[in-house]
């Protein structure tokens, strides 16, 4: 799975207004329903917010990750919002939060909503990666660099399940 | 079908190999807590006790065991952390293995995120 194909430029926002959780969720959940990807905003704000009481997804270094499962997903799709000033979201390290990836995912997307959590949060390790995100300026340059990323495995890791099993390509 | 054992030294990486696999779409591990044999004949062989002196306060070893179709699983494992900067081919952070299965019985639990 490229972490390319589960964006569009519609799905990114180098500007969120919001200042607090729930305003970013909100805000970044308007684009999910403006691309057709959610049918059902307060649906799956509640989903998201759900994963947030468990513990926040923001895990330290101005980054966060929240994440959601629901019906009113049609299918899995990401979303990144850049807070120029940060925000609070109750992050571990306790720091305002600049970069947000959302994933939306129906409630029955299992293995490629949990690939898709670990491929964002590996992505989010990189030191380059983070402060290329940071300097974005325009849904293009954020999408070149997720390309970037995607092109630095030389082939594609495709996953196939047969049985419930897990075959990886050869 | 082969096992894939990795014997990490760091155990600070512990999750961002787990967070690996599970982007690989294995969901079949077990982590096991251990001791390398550096620390355990530094603690238990007194001829050895000089290498305390090295061990300093690293933490003990994590063994994670799993199952997967690719036999280069592990290959990939080390090619993905490298992007992000972590090594695990450098000196004394892991060894992993794989061993081909003659056969693998019962049924792997799943992992569900909310």
């Amino acid at each position: 799975m490229f972490l390319s194909e589960l964006m569009d430029e519609r799905l990114i926002n180098c500007g969120i207004t919001a200042k607090d959780k729930k305003g970013v969720i909100e805000e970044m959940a308007d684009m999910f329903v403006e691309a057709g990807v959610v049918t059902n905003k307060s649906d799956f704000c509640d989903s998201i917010l759900k994963r947030e009481e468990i513990e926040s997804t923001a895990i330290g270094g101005g980054i966060a990750i929240p994440h959601g499962r629901s019906d009113a997903v049609k299918y899995l799709k990401v979303a990144f919002g850049r807070s120029q000033k940060g925000v609070n979201f109750e992050a571990i390290d306790k720091k305002p939060v600049n970069i947000i990836f959302m994933i939306a995912a129906p409630s029955d997307a299992r293995k490629e909503y949990l690939q898709a959590v670990a491929k964002i949060a590996r992505l989010l390790k990189s030191r380059i990666m983070r402060e290329a995100l940071l300097l974005s300026e325009t849904p293009k340059d954020v999408m070149k660099i997720i390309k970037d990323f995607d092109n630095m495995l030389a082939e594609e890791i495709q996953v196939v399940t047969k049985e419930g099993r897990v075959i990886h390509k050869d | 079908m082969y096992l894939l054992l990795i014997v990490l030294n760091r155990e600070e990486y512990l999750d961002d190999i787990l967070s690996c696999l599970l982007e690989l779409g294995i969901e079949d591990a077990v982590t096991v807590d251990a001791e390398s044999m550096k620390r355990s004949l530094a603690a238990q062989v007194p001829i050895f006790a000089g290498l305390r002196l090295d061990l300093g306060r690293r933490p003990f070893s994590k063994v994670i065991l799993s199952t997967s179709n690719n036999k280069n699983t592990g290959k990939e494992i080390i090619r993905l952390l490298k992007e992000v900067d972590i090594d695990l081919e450098a000196p004394g952070v892991s060894r992993i293995y794989t061993l081909k299965l003659e056969s693998v019985l019962g049924t792997p639990e799943t992992i569900e995120e909310i």
